[in-house]
């Protein structure tokens, strides 16, 4: 026989809001919303305003008469779309037929062939999420409307084995009657489902119309249907919207490390990884800011990943305040690596990337890499490409390397050269102005000569009081190229 | 769950908690697979500072042939270019997999490079190219910095090879001197027949326990 489960998240709104003020815990707080013509109300409540006598509908004004203490917090989207996003995510692992039925509400098909323990579904569902800052009741039945309604009355977990029993005591209003409906019955004196059932099914139909049937099947426990399956993102990710813009780095970290630390929280009940984080930020005028990182060797190790955005913001400006904050991480799963016999992998691959990411601030990101040569004779033909520690190694040339090596002048070094029977005698640079005791050239190099990036020289190498360099000789110029070091 | 990268150096912080150190010791001699650098004994966990006096081209065969060296045995190598001067194309590609090099503009930079590449440890050799600051800017560092880099590569057990113009690292545990004796003709020859016309001279040896030996022993 298939079961539900249902993931209710009361006040799921304010959870979600709440779950990034932790300073608000203990406090009255309410969730204010704007109706239409601009007026605000009280639109959810959590317990400690709920014992002030606060009501759900007040203006805050009525509120705060009540409770002088009550905080107001507004809805924030990106909040709740991460809260929905951790549901999901955790419902995920009790089966893949998940179904986000309403904001806070996920019903899960349950595997027949898994046995249901409430020890578990604690174990694996509500103290996570209650460590991430949600509180959750879980209710299990055989349809999942039912599944729902014991959700609801479930603290924290509820099983329905006998639906007739379970549903007598209920009040009307749990199976969801329009107004009319409600009142009709209302004034039946009708007040709980037992009650209803207790009617005769046909003849209260025929009074109430249509909806009284779809009532009456509710009051049955519902039926099994079939789920609009939905699956889970593949990031896992935190945002919010800040009320107050941010102008330093302190109050980002702090913001980042919040993040990061309900990101490998949420990550390590689901025994995955962080493979990639992206920051993204926005700011005050309009534009984003967004940054991959990658990990060198996936871990949800926090301290290590907040080193890692650390030393990344710690070189970064803005003209801009920041007014939102994104961090995701796309999940992976643990790697188990085995190294060659002979190979020796790195001490500290993190340690590695948070040098790199050093580096490339102190020198500019396009100094610091490993040189890849390219296709070219032009001179200084290569480009840096990003510093790989495991690069595969290359098979040996079968041309051995030829030449002293030297050390190029970047830039290169203008020079005025005395020539004698067309080949240099004396030479004047800001570098050395010395004869020209000995030289060996010219070596006439060109290339691209079909496009317009066409180029030619003439190479010498010379010996002077002061050693011996690589001279160029480009068009009318002559440069110091090189010396041999 | 850690994972197994995360085990590995839980496992290595236990056992040095429990055992100390057991990573190469800094009395260790590194094999850089150069002949003649192997002969004078490059230590691991210190400065071996190579001068380069005459400029005929002894600094560059002696780095070409380390990097050589170390990429046959898969190694991986940093070059801190102090006045960004490496000639990458004088390279072959296999030497270069797995070089990080370093572009900077001034002995200020190279330092504040070689300060992190010795604090990582990853790197068991950090080759340091000042063949080219002007004298004066490398005089200008204070002989503090070598002795922190000292202090830093004793740590992490990394060899660190300076190449200067005139002596200048007060600490450095050898100090070597390289000759090259090669006519202007004979500079487009295969690069191991050059090699067999260079020098290198132990000009001073200092041990561990602070003991120094000026040598000036002909290693080739």
């Amino acid at each position: 026989m298939k079961r539900y489960a249902v993931l209710y998240a009361p006040n799921f709104r304010l959870q979600a809001t709440l779950r990034h003020s932790p300073q608000l815990a203990g406090e009255s707080v309410a969730l204010v919303e704007v109706v239409s013509g601009g007026k605000s109300h009280i639109a959810e409540l959590n317990p400690q305003a709920v014992e002030c006598r606060v009501e759900i509908g007040m203006t805050p004004t009525q509120a705060a008469a009540r409770s002088a203490g009550i905080r107001f917090l507004s809805a924030d989207a990106g909040h709740e779309r991460s809260a929905q996003d951790i549901l999901l995510q955790f419902a995920e692992q009790i089966s893949p037929f998940i179904e986000a039925t309403a904001n806070g509400v996920v019903t899960v098909e349950w595997p027949s062939e898994k046995s249901v323990e409430e020890k578990e579904l604690t174990a694996q569902l509500v103290q996570p999420l209650c460590s991430l800052g949600l509180d959750i009741r879980v209710g299990v039945a055989g349809t999942p409307f039912l599944a729902l309604l014991a959700s609801r009355s479930a603290r924290p977990v509820r099983y329905v084995e006998n639906p007739a029993t379970f549903l007598v005591p209920l009040p009307v209003e749990a199976l969801l009657p329009s107004e009319e409906l409600a009142a009709t019955l209302r004034t039946w004196g009708i007040k709980t489902i037992g009650e209803l059932r207790a009617l005769p099914t046909r003849e209260t139909c025929e009074r109430l119309g249509p909806e009284a049937l779809t009532l009456w099947e509710r009051a049955a426990g519902g039926q099994a249907r079939p789920l609009r399956l939905v699956k889970p993102v593949e990031f896992f990710s935190e945002e919010s919207d800040l009320e107050h813009r941010i102008e330093t780095l302190e109050p980002l970290l702090f913001l980042l490390r919040r993040f990061l630390e309900r990101i490998t929280a949420r990550l390590e009940a689901a025994y995955l990884v962080v493979g990639k984080l992206r920051l993204g930020l926005k700011f005050e005028n309009g534009s984003p800011y967004y940054r991959d990182f990658t990990i060198p060797q996936p871990t949800r190790d926090a301290d290590l990943l907040f080193r890692m955005l650390h030393t990344h913001l710690e070189n970064f400006t803005s003209e801009a305040l920041v007014v939102a904050v994104e961090l995701s991480a796309k999940p992976v799963r643990p790697i188990a690596e085995q190294f060659g016999l002979l190979e020796r992998g790195l001490k500290d691959p993190h340690q590695l990337s948070e040098t790199l990411a050093r580096l490339g601030a102190l020198l500019g990101a396009n100094r610091v890499g490993t040189p890849e040569l390219e296709s070219s004779r032009h001179p200084d033909a290569f480009h840096l490409r990003p510093y790989d520690a495991n690069a595969a190694s290359l098979p040996e040339s079968e041309i051995p390397p030829v030449g002293v090596p030297w050390l190029r002048f970047r830039p290169a070094i203008e020079a005025k050269v005395v020539l004698n029977d067309g080949e240099p005698a004396y030479l004047y640079s800001s570098r050395i102005t010395s004869s020209v005791r000995e030289k060996r050239g010219p070596w006439r190099i060109a290339g691209d000569w079909w496009g317009q990036l066409g180029w030619s020289r003439e190479e010498w190498d010379i010996e002077t009081d002061d050693g011996r360099y690589r001279l160029a000789h480009v068009g009318n110029e002559w440069f110091l190229d090189g010396i041999y070091y | 769950m850690p994972t197994s990268s995360e085990k590995v150096i839980q496992l290595r912080q236990l056992l040095v908690e429990k055992f100390g150190r057991c990573e190469p010791s800094a009395d260790e001699i590194f094999a850089t697979g150069v002949l003649l650098l192997d002969e004078a004994g490059i230590p691991r966990g210190g400065i071996t500072e190579i001068v380069v006096s005459a400029r005929h081209g002894a600094g560059m065969l002696l780095v070409c042939g380390l990097l050589h060296s170390l990429a046959k045995r898969n190694e991986r190598v940093a070059v801190v270019d102090g006045k960004d001067s490496l000639h990458p194309c004088g390279l072959s590609q296999r030497d270069l997999q797995r070089v990080l090099w370093t572009r900077c503009s001034s002995a200020r930079e190279t330092m504040q490079a070689v300060d992190l590449l010795a604090r990582d440890g990853n790197f068991p050799v950090v080759v340091v190219l000042l063949g080219l600051n002007p004298p004066w800017e490398l005089r200008r560092l204070p002989g503090t910095t070598w002795h922190r880099l000292h202090m830093l590569a004793e740590k992490s057990a990394t060899a660190l090879i300076v190449f200067t113009s005139f002596p200048l690292v007060g600490c450095a545990r050898l100090r070597l001197s390289a000759q090259a004796d090669f006519p202007l003709g004979k500079l487009h020859i295969l690069r191991s027949g050059l090699a067999a016309r260079l020098t290198l001279q132990v000009e001073r040896r200092r041990e561990r326990n602070g003991d120094e030996a000026i040598r000036r022993a002909v290693c080739a």
